[in-house]
């Protein structure tokens, strides 16, 4: 029963990881896009794209935490406790992310545009680094069990942790832009296909690179993590995760932009699933495994159900509003974002 | 419709002051439940509403 | 009453070990409070608008007249932007569950986690109908678009039904045992559906329509003294105060059953509600006032005689217990309590008040008062009925204390031994300051936007 609402837990890891990400992606290219005129088209599209879906993105984080604290309290306890600044930050980005996304779509003038803008992209940037920290805080076994007992910053600014954020942050920008060259091809406005395309090959390559290069600093970092990721079923993941992240990178260059959108979220998937493997059998390594990290049964299974009888209507809900997206039926029309910078 | 919702609303109000069982709570809390559904279908009715203002 | 010792062996040490003594507790608990002040007005809207604006889109199909479907446009716009603000503090709620209360989430996660699990499919429900509602209108046909709103409706009740209960469970703990300070056995039915969250539920629904109601009423109302006074203007005040007119008077009703049950299984609460220090039947109500720590009187008040006695058991005679029959230790601060509670009671009289103008107008001449002093008077209903409510969750919370888990765990036993709360604090002040303008910024651009008939 743990573990089948570990493997919930993780189906919402996973998609937040995958649509999560792919929004805060988006705001790494809004900050990049460029000035008002080259820019704007960008942004707009950017604009365009996220706003019918983005609220239900990010749920899925709160899905994760209340499938946490439910089934394996303890371990919510202390990595939230442990893990207080980082979480604490990537609150604070949530917020600002939020306020500043929903408030540009507002913006009458170029200084606006680019405060809320602005606003908006480093949050997209803080919140990746600070959840994958955390995320690398946990498999390197720094999270004591206890309340509050090492609130350091190496808990958080370690090498492994500092460079699962920055893999968080390439691989949300190389989703971003998968996405955004889908959805531009949908739009009809095939230069920023061109754009986006350019930008998801380019962020693709330095995320596997970076990849690599990370897996080399866990070696020496977190040598049990190490051996989780490069032998077995963690293996297997990793390497899943290679060859759905190089056939993105291939459907892109040859233009098939829907596919890609699916190999992508394959390569984060399994990614998160290799991470879990790797721990088995730990919540938090060393100190905590999943048998006592586990809520009794009667909670696990009221748990399950109830998560399951609802997912049983979510999930036909969810694939209803994708299926109107991708249909263009709640499409507002698309415009580059300079159209409201003309004096009215 | 309005005297429906002012009957519901009278038994809501002895229902729940006068009484503390659980039965008489569901059904008092229903009756003012009613009470405003029928009250806004009531107030709020087309009809009503299309009549244009005479002495604005 | 339990006693002492049976109380001390009910208790819940923390399952989580170590950590040192948390010296800003308080920072802790205001940064919780103030994060659901900023998300409760949001919840009342989540739970009554959509009721309002569907209502106003059945109204359009019933009479094909697009003024209706215009005004439930601006409001489903409208209701998008707070639902997008919710869905961020309730984020941060989320958030502050475990890193201000880590102890208290190890401990009894298990056993009302699952309400939030719920809670959470619904929440899920509620953003995708909203969306597609909202980003749908003359995408669908008609009758097909009123049916994508309906789960919104029922998304926004469920949600907030879920989370209620989990705040019954506080005052009320049930569904779980406690054997050698340690959490066993969980039920998480049994802890969902606890005594005390019937009227917690009820009297919170009312809230929302009387929140909701009187605010948006309130924004028509100040167009109205300002000479828009056509139709779309007409009915938008008619719907928003009828929701909130017939509300206001049943919450009376609805607060004299959660006081009575408050009486009964959280006697310290009301007593502190009302300043009762010893024991007595008979015993009076004092309006205003202040209690004074020391001596255990209410002085300066205006006192009503029997009048609790009255209020809490229907019985004038009947005993209230006072604060003296536990320790220090174990009772609320009884001046925050004693003045949010009776300045929610106070508000909600006057919004009753109000609304019974409205209702007796409305029965003599079927339309809504005239008078410019009623629409003044709207004006100040809205904001008058956030107080109210903010009040009345500092007099629940408040009247919690020191109990997180009531008589089960401590706040300060349930906080976590982090440090640099009051950093925490401070940041998080500034950041709800600064969204709290960026979303009056927002709404007043919306509402600069003519939104007409003819925009369909």
């Amino acid at each position: 029963m743990a573990e089948v609402c570990l493997i919930l837990t993780l189906i919402g890891v996973a998609a937040y990881a995958v649509l999560g990400s792919a929004d805060f992606g988006a705001g790494l290219w809004d900050l990049t896009a460029g000035g008002a005129e080259r820019g704007g088209r960008v942004r707009g599209m950017i604009q365009h794209s996220m706003s019918p879906v983005w609220e239900a993105n990010h749920v899925w984080l709160v899905f994760v935490l209340v499938m946490t604290w439910t089934a394996f309290p303890v371990a919510f306890g202390a990595i939230f406790s442990n893990l207080a600044v980082p979480l604490f930050l990537a609150a604070i980005g949530i917020i600002f992310r939020g306020a500043a996304f929903a408030l540009r779509g507002q913006a009458a003038t170029i200084r606006e545009a680019r405060f809320l803008g602005a606003l908006f992209a480093s949050s997209s940037v803080l919140i990746p680094f600070c959840l994958g920290s955390a995320a690398g805080a946990i498999a390197s076994g720094r999270v004591p069990l206890g309340n509050a007992l090492d609130t350091s910053p190496g808990v958080w600014l370690n090498p492994t942790s500092i460079f699962a954020g920055c893999v968080g942050i390439v691989t949300g920008a190389h989703l971003a832009a998968v996405y955004l060259a889908g959805d531009s091809r949908r739009a009809g406005q095939e230069d920023l296909v061109r754009e986006f395309r350019t930008r998801a090959l380019l962020s693709g390559v330095a995320a596997g690179v970076l990849a690599l290069a990370g897996l080399l600093v866990v070696r020496d970092d977190a040598p049990r993590l190490y051996d989780g990721l490069t032998s077995g079923w963690g293996l297997a993941c990793i390497l899943l995760s290679a060859a759905a992240g190089i056939a993105t990178l291939v459907l892109m260059w040859r233009g098939s932009l829907e596919p890609a959108r699916a190999t992508g979220a394959l390569a984060v998937a399994a990614v998160i699933a290799g991470w879990a493997l790797a721990q088995r059998p730990y919540v938090l390594p060393t100190s905590l495994t999943l048998d006592k990290a586990a809520a009794p049964d009667a909670t696990l299974i009221a748990l399950a159900v109830g998560v399951g009888i609802g997912l049983l209507i979510l999930i036909p809900s969810l694939v209803y509003l994708y299926r109107l997206v991708l249909r263009g039926t709640l499409d507002q029309g698309y415009e580059p974002l300079d159209q409201r910078f003309r004096p009215q | 419709m309005t005297k429906i919702a002012i009957a519901c609303g009278i038994a809501g109000v002895i229902l729940m002051i006068g009484f503390e069982y659980t039965v008489t709570r569901v059904l008092g809390v229903a009756a003012l439940f009613a009470f405003i559904v029928c009250g806004v279908f009531a107030i709020a009715d087309p009809e009503l509403l299309a009549r244009e203002d005479e002495e604005l | 009453m339990p006693d002492a010792a049976i109380l001390f062996a009910q208790q819940v040490a923390g399952s989580l070990p170590g950590g040192a003594d948390q010296p800003d507790l308080l920072q802790a608990r205001q940064m919780q409070a103030l994060s659901l002040g900023v998300h409760i007005p949001l919840v009342c809207f989540g739970i009554a608008f959509p009721a309002m604006f569907l209502f106003v889109e059945g109204l359009y199909l019933r009479t094909g007249d697009a003024v209706y479907k215009s005004l439930a446009k601006r409001w489903s716009k409208v209701a998008l932007v707070l639902f997008a603000v919710g869905v961020v503090t309730g984020t941060i709620l989320s958030f502050e569950m475990g890193l201000l209360w880590p102890q208290f989430m190890a401990n009894f996660g298990s056993v009302f986690g699952f309400a939030f699990g719920l809670e959470g499919i619904f929440f899920f429900l509620e953003a995708i109908f909203l969306a597609i509602y909202v980003y749908g209108w003359e995408r669908f046909p008609k009758g097909k678009h009123l049916l994508v709103g309906l789960p919104v409706a029922i998304a926004g009740v469920g949600g907030s039904f879920c989370v209620i209960s989990v705040n019954g469970w506080m005052n009320h703990p049930e569904g779980f045992k406690v054997v050698g300070g340690k959490v066993v056995d969980p039920a998480p039915l049994d802890a969902f559906f606890n005594a005390n969250m019937w009227h917690e539920e009820v009297h919170m629904y009312l809230a929302g329509y009387i929140v909701a109601g009187f605010i948006v009423a309130g924004v028509y109302a100040w167009a109205w003294l300002r000479g828009r006074r056509d139709r779309y203007h007409r009915i938008a005040l008619t719907v928003t105060l009828a929701f909130a007119c017939l509300a206001a008077p049943c919450q009376i009703i609805v607060g004299d059953w959660a006081g009575r049950s408050v009486a009964a299984s959280q006697p310290i609460k009301l007593a502190a509600f009302e300043g009762v220090y010893e024991t007595r039947s008979g015993a009076p109500i004092t309006i205003g006032g202040w209690f004074d720590k020391a001596t255990g009187e209410v002085k300066y008040g205006i006192q009503i005689p029997r009048g609790l006695s009255l209020l809490a058991h229907h019985d004038p005679n009947a005993t209230v217990a006072g604060l003296r029959t536990v320790a220090a230790s174990d009772r609320p601060p009884v001046n925050v309590v004693r003045f949010a509670f009776q300045t929610m009671v106070g508000i909600g009289t006057l919004l009753a008040l109000l609304a019974a103008v409205f209702l007796v107008t409305w029965l003599r001449h079927r339309r809504m008062p005239r008078s410019p002093w009623f629409h003044r008077a709207l004006l100040l209903a809205g904001p008058l009925s956030l107080v109210a409510l903010i009040a009345g969750w500092i007099t629940t919370e408040v009247g919690r204390q020191p109990w997180i888990a009531y008589e089960v765990m401590r706040t300060s036993q349930a906080v976590t031994a982090a440090n640099g709360l009051s950093i925490g604090y401070a940041f998080l002040v500034a950041v709800y300051v600064a969204l709290g303008a960026a979303v009056l910024w927002l709404l007043r651009r919306l509402a600069r936007r003519p939104e007409r008939v003819a925009d369909g």
